[in-house]
């Protein structure tokens, strides 16, 4: 993944959302701003005896005074910017280099043009070399390595006071920490640019969990206060979804406090505490079957004409979790058929299954079309979504005008034997 | 099945709540209401003709007091007068009705039930067919589960779909059939539950229930 604009080089990335990027843009321009003042230290310790040893001192003196004076700048620069991708004052250094090989070389004796600090041009462009890295892709860093090499080659190898052998090597050091440099600083912020993308997906997908965390938490709270507030409610059925509505208030306590679960309602005196869920009541394993689960899930909906044949699966064990869950889908079923099926009978029917248990919702209400309409946040989230996530499988069949059936798969429970 | 079904059937209600006696043929016009009556004494008393006697299960006398005959003794004094009963209920529990079929009663009707569906019950009990409600649809599941019932794989499939409130229109187009013979196999699966349950002595129906001795014949 490449960032930034720029042929030459990376637009910074900043922000928030980019605090590695930011920290390695930080490490960056601390290294660049520490070679850069140790080449201008380098140099000041050097520029006394090549003054004594130039040809044209003041001209050796005034291009050491305008690299130091660039050297300057950029430790500055980058000591604000806190990163070498910004700032103008990258583009001097270029010039720089190329000028100072043939210009030291020129006020210089030949014999100080290869191994004396007193012509510092070599040990400079390595430095702006190495430093290109902080800021030049690769292929740019490249070919201006490719220059400096030409320029050294160009101007120390006539001078004919080593052997080639030496000038090429020597040349070829721009290209060996141009190339490498660049290609590491690249992967190291490609690296950055990474962590930061898996991290805000990370941060994205909590949001999202969460959201759905907290809209299958007020989802039935909504549809009861939704009914409550509507003037053509029923009295008989506002008492009902009174109670339904301090069971709510109540789970969404709980939720507020920072339980890690949404927890189900259990029946009025049936918990231990307020509004507590299976594992919080301690509801005792064997208390937790597909009978006990369709039965937490009715309270509350007496005015539903449901007719219960539990007689064939009731008695079988359901985990703790899996009875939560089974609870809140079927009270979110009971939910949309007390909201939109106008039905007049509601069977709930529990049978084994080679999964473990299925138990089937059907109403005779007015249906709607699965293909014409999408399914709404309580099927598709608090019943389809949740029992999947439990190891179970949710269908919904519906044909307008007739009814719908919703049928619940999910695993039983395996009870240890008690021994006497 | 096998009478010929009238085209309304007439009806005696046997009901003690007064409200339930006068309204019931003003909500239910596809029957025929030929009498009313507080209790079976009374309506034993001057039996008049009809297809079907629609019976509350349970019966209070004057002031509320519980005292006139009522439940499986109500249900086989109609039928050893040659009457057709359909319970009229709020009563859902499988094993008390299923004691009611056994009993001699033909079908069962719940008071919360829409009145098109009461009025289908009481047109098929007249016609002869055994009608049952969602929890006796059940029980005829478990009992054919137990290897109790000798159901047919169609029969079997009815009475799945039936008792998991699925409509006649959704069964027929998972079979394959039409409505109608949806109906005739469900209809045969009753008759067959009905048949076991006045065949079967009460220690077959407890074992076949999975329940202690004498929970049959100790239920009332």
């Amino acid at each position: 993944m490449r960032h930034g604009g720029l042929p030459w080089g990376h637009a910074p990335r900043t922000g928030a959302d980019n605090r590695v990027t930011e920290r390695v843009e930080r490490g960056l321009s601390i290294v660049a701003m520490t070679l850069r003042a140790v080449l201008a230290v380098q140099i000041v310790i050097a520029v006394p005896a090549g003054f004594r040893a130039a040809t044209h001192p003041w001209v050796y003196l005034l291009v050491s005074l305008v690299v130091l004076g660039q050297c300057l700048l950029l430790v500055v620069e980058n000591g604000v910017l806190k990163t070498p991708l910004r700032g103008h004052w990258q583009f001097p250094d270029l010039a720089l280099g190329l000028l100072v090989i043939p210009v030291l070389a020129w006020v210089l004796p030949a014999s100080y043009a290869v191994g004396s600090w007193e012509n510092w041009a070599g040990g400079y462009t390595v430095g702006v070399a190495t430093l290109l890295a902080t800021w030049m892709r690769p292929r740019p860093a490249a070919v201006y390595g490719v220059l400096l090499s030409a320029c050294y080659l160009g101007v120390v190898g006539p001078l004919g006071i080593t052997t080639w052998a030496t000038v090429l090597a020597q040349g070829a050091t721009y290209l060996g920490l141009a190339i490498p440099m660049s290609l590491f600083v690249a992967y190291v912020r490609e690296a950055a640019h990474a962590a930061d993308d898996a991290r805000r997906e990370a941060v994205e997908a909590t949001r999202a969990l969460e959201l759905e965390r907290y809209q299958v938490t007020v989802h039935d709270a909504v549809t009861v206060l939704r009914l409550l507030g509507d003037d053509a409610t029923p009295a008989d059925l506002r008492e009902m979804l009174r109670a339904q509505a301090r069971m709510e208030s109540r789970r969404l306590r709980t939720y507020l406090r920072g339980r890690a679960e949404p927890l189900t309602h259990l029946g009025e005196g049936q918990g231990q505490g307020e509004g507590e869920g299976a594992q919080d009541a301690g509801l005792p394993a064997e208390s937790a079957t597909v009978a006990s689960a369709v039965e937490s899930a009715l309270h509350g909906f007496e005015d539903l004409n449901v007719e219960l044949a539990l007689m064939l699966g009731g008695d079988i064990p359901m985990p703790l979790e899996t009875w939560e869950v089974t609870s809140r889908a079927l009270t979110a079923v009971l939910h949309n058929v007390r909201l939109h099926a106008d039905a007049a009978r509601v069977v709930i029917h529990a049978d084994e299954h080679p999964v473990g248990w299925e138990i089937t919702v059907t109403d005779d209400g007015r249906g709607f079309d699965p293909a014409a309409r999408a399914e709404g946040f309580g099927l598709r989230t608090q019943v389809r979504g949740a029992v999947a996530r439990h190891g179970g499988e949710a269908t919904i069949e519906s044909t307008p005008g007739v009814g719908t059936t919703v049928t619940l798969v999910g695993p039983a429970a395996v009870l240890e034997r008690r021994t006497p | 099945m096998t009478a010929v079904p009238p085209v309304v059937p007439r009806v005696v209600v046997v009901d003690d709540n007064t409200v339930v006696r006068r309204a019931f043929g003003v909500v239910h016009e596809g029957l025929d209401v030929v009498a009313s009556h507080a209790t079976v004494e009374e309506y034993l008393a001057a039996p008049a003709p009809c297809d079907v006697v629609l019976l509350d299960l349970r019966l209070r006398g004057a002031g509320g007091a519980v005292g006139p005959m009522q439940g499986r003794p109500a249900i086989r004094a109609l039928t050893d007068l040659g009457r057709r009963v359909c319970l009229y209920t709020d009563e859902s529990r499988p094993l008390v009705l299923a004691l009611c079929l056994r009993s001699g009663a033909h079908g069962v009707a719940h008071k919360s039930d829409p009145p098109e569906l009461v009025t289908e019950a009481v047109r098929r009990v007249a016609q002869g067919d055994v009608v049952v409600t969602p929890s006796l649809v059940e029980l005829t599941e478990v009992l054919d589960r137990r290897a109790a019932l000798d159901l047919t794989d169609r029969q079997r499939d009815t009475v799945a779909g039936r008792a998991r409130g699925r409509s006649w229109r959704d069964i027929a187009r998972s079979l394959h059939i039409t409505e109608s013979v949806a109906r005739e196999h469900y209809s045969a699966a009753c008759t067959k539950l009905r048949d076991f349950l006045q065949g079967a002595s009460a220690a077959d129906i407890e074992r076949a229930l999975g329940i202690g001795p004498d929970d049959v014949l100790g239920a009332g």
